[in-house]
């Protein structure tokens, strides 16, 4: 078992520190029930004690043991964590972007292309209903890329951790993302070929790339919400995914390229985020 | 003495009458003797009852007299007439089952009929294509009044057979097809016009009126291209952003030969409706670029376009609605609120030469012949110089760049601050050879006070070390004419440029599965630098405004150069680069010129 932050934290160094607690690690998969019982059994371990003691130490085991979740109860948190993960891919897929706002906490964080969008319905719905959801009615407004497609791709470094109190979790998912960005082409009224192109449904470059979410999570009203989603895309995934993305893609996917992130903070970009990454 | 009729106006440039629907329904009224042919008509029809039977619900009943008359009784399930075809006598042609008589024309290629009639009492027509072996039908239905300009032809494609009696409807269907893309032929109709017709897309042509125009430039027009068989195809087009006119036929490709319709109105607002017979010789096959087993059947757009939300509709370019054209107090204004020179790289520039610093810590004195100017310059930086016209004292500077294309020609450009006109130059100095090419580029024409205009002037190079020729200069050239080339700026921004008349070019925007997608055309020069490298400038006319000027070098397959272009954001000149491919060659050079008479 791993005891740690927020795995988003040392990447980006800014951000809130969550829940320092102990966590009990699931790895997703055929091995999800073997971990949650080695987990819960390096929770049981005990300091040592002398005999004198041992009567009150075994009061305190009791009372540990009463109060350690039960392990089908940390097996469930981890299926709604999961669910909830597949629920924020689905409506990204969907372009449902108002659901997408609502699996977030009222406080939340989105850790995006460089800037930080905080508040459920200031920052992360600005990210995703009027930015990624203007892809489609002004896409020539999405110089800065929103993801498009999302294809959840299991791999051993995916982690999910519960807090001992069941109230807090952070966990880590690995991702296929296919992202699209507007074409460059500052003055393009300029240029006829931009034009053309975006007449034609155009103007956009789109790619895949590897992704990789680091999220913390937290239960709200009983119910388990994200409290932060930081996205980046992972060097060695874009390596790893890049012949798959290219099966995927046929012959419309495209090498993936530098981003233009986020330079500006909103309200001076109106679609911006409310902090930039230093 | 005969002489070539050149218009005072080319297409682009005339005025054509916004006709009402009213102006319309009173022409066409004219129609009712039918469509003229200066070939005989078929007599194929005559005394035949047809009932086409299309997928989409539109059904057309027809009986055949023996004098190019024909009845026609029509439905559609859900009422396919054409919607906005506002305007008097413009009912829907296909809601309702009412016989209508309407005189008719039919010709013959082979196995296939085409025949064309207006329905009368209203804006509509149909141009009906019968393959009489197999029983299939393609129907184009055509209309006017059905966008905002009346005289522009709208047309709707219809699939289907005709019905014959105890046989069961045929499963093949006539279909979109790119079975024509890259092909180009030169037409010679029965009425003695002459055209070149090049196919490089699956939604536009580009044609040159070699008769009616004169042959100097090439326009282009949404088009279809319908496969009937390996031989036989339909093309139609559109010449819409100008006269409005739908020209249609069939094509035999080994034949060479086309029997085909038009209607619209020309410049002088008369209703052109004939139809034609046409030889043909094939003037060559371009490269296309879609997956091998990509025939063309559907048109792929991009995911970024919406679904067509009106019958008929279909991409078209439309510049002007884009970059509406701009006073003269409009475009000062602009040009004072913002100029930039050679800003951060856009996508045009993502694949530019490197820049040079090969005239930096030079002085040197460009002087072009027959009245052109004679400027002085001395570079002290990578990006900034400073000019004088020779006899002046003071110097200008200027911010430029310069990209070498070639080993000793340099290519560089930049604004002539304080000129009333807000010029620029975009040069091509050979100091091999001693030898320079200068395209002063200005705002304002006599149509538009936002469009570029510009002067190329032909001179020598005069600096210290180097004696330049007397009597040789670079020249025009029409070595790229016919040639074809595409041009990958960035990811997601490539085109293809048919250099199809020595005073004109078009150019061609790839659908996502690349395949020729949108296209348009400007007035354009050659200029042969040396063997293999050419200045190139076009002039985005009636659209934009741009002028562009660049140095193809066709060995390294590479071009360096700028844009200049003035509109509602300002006044830029930006960098330009893009790598090429060889697409083709058509054989066009031998249509051009003066002709013997």
């Amino acid at each position: 078992m791993r005891r740690e932050t927020a795995a988003g934290t040392a990447r980006t160094g800014t951000g809130p520190q969550p829940h320092t607690l102990e966590r009990r690690s699931f790895l997703r998969g055929a091995g999800a029930a073997l971990s949650a019982s080695l987990a819960s059994a390096a929770m049981v371990a005990v300091p040592g004690s002398a005999d004198a003691a041992s009567a009150r130490a075994a009061g305190q085991i009791d009372a540990q043991r009463s109060s350690r979740p039960d392990r089908l109860a940390l097996l469930q948190d981890t299926q709604e964590i999961v669910t909830l993960h597949r629920r924020y891919g689905a409506a990204l897929n969907e372009e449902r972007y108002e659901d997408m706002v609502d699996l977030f906490a009222d406080e939340s964080q989105v850790y995006f292309n460089g800037g930080i969008f905080a508040g459920k319905r200031r920052g992360v719905r600005r990210l995703y209903v009027e930015h990624f959801g203007a892809r489609a009615s002004e896409p020539a407004l999405t110089l800065t890329p929103v993801h498009r497609l999302l294809l959840d791709v299991p791999d051993a470094r995916e982690i999910i951790e519960v807090s001992a109190d069941r109230r807090a979790a952070t966990a880590r998912f690995g991702c296929l993302m296919q992202v699209e960005a507007a074409l460059d082409l500052r003055g393009a009224r300029a240029c006829s070929l931009a034009e053309m192109a975006r007449q034609q449904g155009q103007g956009m470059v789109c790619w895949w790339e590897g992704g990789e979410f680091e999220n913390t999570y937290l239960r709200e009203a009983g119910v388990w919400k994200i409290q932060r989603l930081v996205y980046s895309a992972t060097a060695s995934g874009l390596a790893r995914v890049h012949a798959m993305a290219q099966a995927i893609a046929g012959r419309g996917g495209q090498r993936p390229r530098g981003m233009t992130a986020f330079s500006k903070v909103y309200p001076q970009e109106p679609r911006g985020p409310d902090a930039l990454i230093s | 003495v005969l002489k070539i009729q050149y218009p005072k106006e080319q297409m682009h440039r005339i005025r054509y009458t916004k006709l009402s629907g009213q102006q319309i329904a009173a022409k066409l009224d004219a129609a009712r003797v039918g469509p003229t042919c200066a070939s005989p008509y078929s007599d194929a029809l005559a005394g035949q009852a047809l009932k086409i039977v299309c997928d989409d619900g539109l059904v057309l009943e027809y009986d055949f007299d023996r004098h190019n008359r024909l009845s026609l009784s029509q439905s559609s399930a859900g009422g396919s007439g054409p919607s906005g075809s506002g305007g008097a006598g413009s009912a829907s042609a296909a809601s309702g089952t009412a016989h209508t008589r309407a005189a008719y024309g039919a010709l013959t290629l082979g196995q296939i009929v085409l025949f064309s009639h207006l329905v009368p009492g209203t804006q509509n027509g149909y141009q009906v294509i019968i393959d009489r072996g197999n029983h299939l039908a393609t129907v184009f239905e055509v209309w006017f009044s059905g966008y905002t300009d009346n005289r522009e032809v709208q047309r709707e494609i219809h699939y289907g057979y005709v019905e014959t009696t105890g046989d069961a409807a045929p499963k093949a269907r006539h279909a979109l097809t790119n079975r024509l893309e890259g092909k180009g032929f030169h037409w010679t109709q029965d009425t003695g016009i002459e055209t070149l017709e090049i196919y490089p897309s699956v939604l536009y042509s580009t044609f040159v009126e070699l008769t009616r125009l004169g042959g100097e430039l090439c326009f282009c027009g949404p088009s279809d291209y319908v496969r009937l068989d390996d031989d036989l195809y339909v093309y139609s087009r559109v010449e819409a952003e100008f006269s409005g006119t739908l020209t249609l036929y069939v094509l035999a490709l080994n034949e060479g030969r086309q029997i085909g319709v038009r209607l619209g109105f020309n410049a002088s607002d008369a209703l052109e409706y004939y139809m034609f017979t046409g030889n043909g010789t094939s003037v060559g096959q371009l490269a296309f670029f879609e997956p091998f087993d990509d025939d063309g059947e559907k048109i792929v757009m991009g995911g970024n376009r919406p679904a067509a939300q009106r019958k008929g509709e279909r991409p078209v370019y439309r510049p002007l609605l884009t970059s509406p054209a701009m006073t003269h107090e409009q475009v000062e204004a602009a040009v004072a609120r913002k100029t930039v020179l050679f800003g951060p790289p856009t996508g045009m520039a993502a694949s530019q030469l490197p820049e040079s610093a090969f005239l930096v810590g030079k002085q040197f004195t460009l002087r072009y012949d027959d009245d052109g100017p004679a400027l002085q310059y001395r570079v002290d930086e990578p990006t900034q110089l400073r000019w004088r016209r020779e006899g002046e004292s003071a110097w200008h500077s200027e911010t430029y760049r310069a990209w070498e294309p070639a080993p000793g020609v340099i290519f560089f450009a930049h604004l002539l601050s304080g000129t009333a006109r807000h010029d620029c130059v975009a040069v091509a100095v050979d100091f091999g050879n001693g030898l320079t090419t200068c395209v002063h580029g200005m705002l304002g024409t006599p149509y538009m006070a936002n469009e570029a205009s510009r002067k190329t002037w032909f001179g020598i190079i005069d600096i210290e070390g180097l004696t330049p020729p007397q009597y040789l200069r670079h020249r025009f050239t029409d070595e790229l004419v016919g040639r074809t080339l595409t041009w990958h700026y960035a990811p997601g921004l490539t085109s293809m440029h048919v250099y199809t008349t020595p005073y004109s070019y078009s150019w061609i925007i790839f659908l996502p599965n690349d395949a020729g997608g949108l296209e348009w055309s400007g007035p354009a020069q050659y200029v042969k630098l040396r063997d293999d490298l050419y200045l190139f400038n076009w002039l985005e006319e009636a659209c934009n405004g741009t002028l562009g000027v660049l140095v193809i070098n066709t060995r390294l397959m590479h071009d360096c150069g700028i844009d200049y272009h003035c509109g509602q954001d300002g006044l830029r000149i930006g960098a330009v680069g893009a790598r090429a491919r060889n697409a083709g060659r058509f054989d066009l050079r031998r249509f051009y010129g003066p002709k013997q008479i």
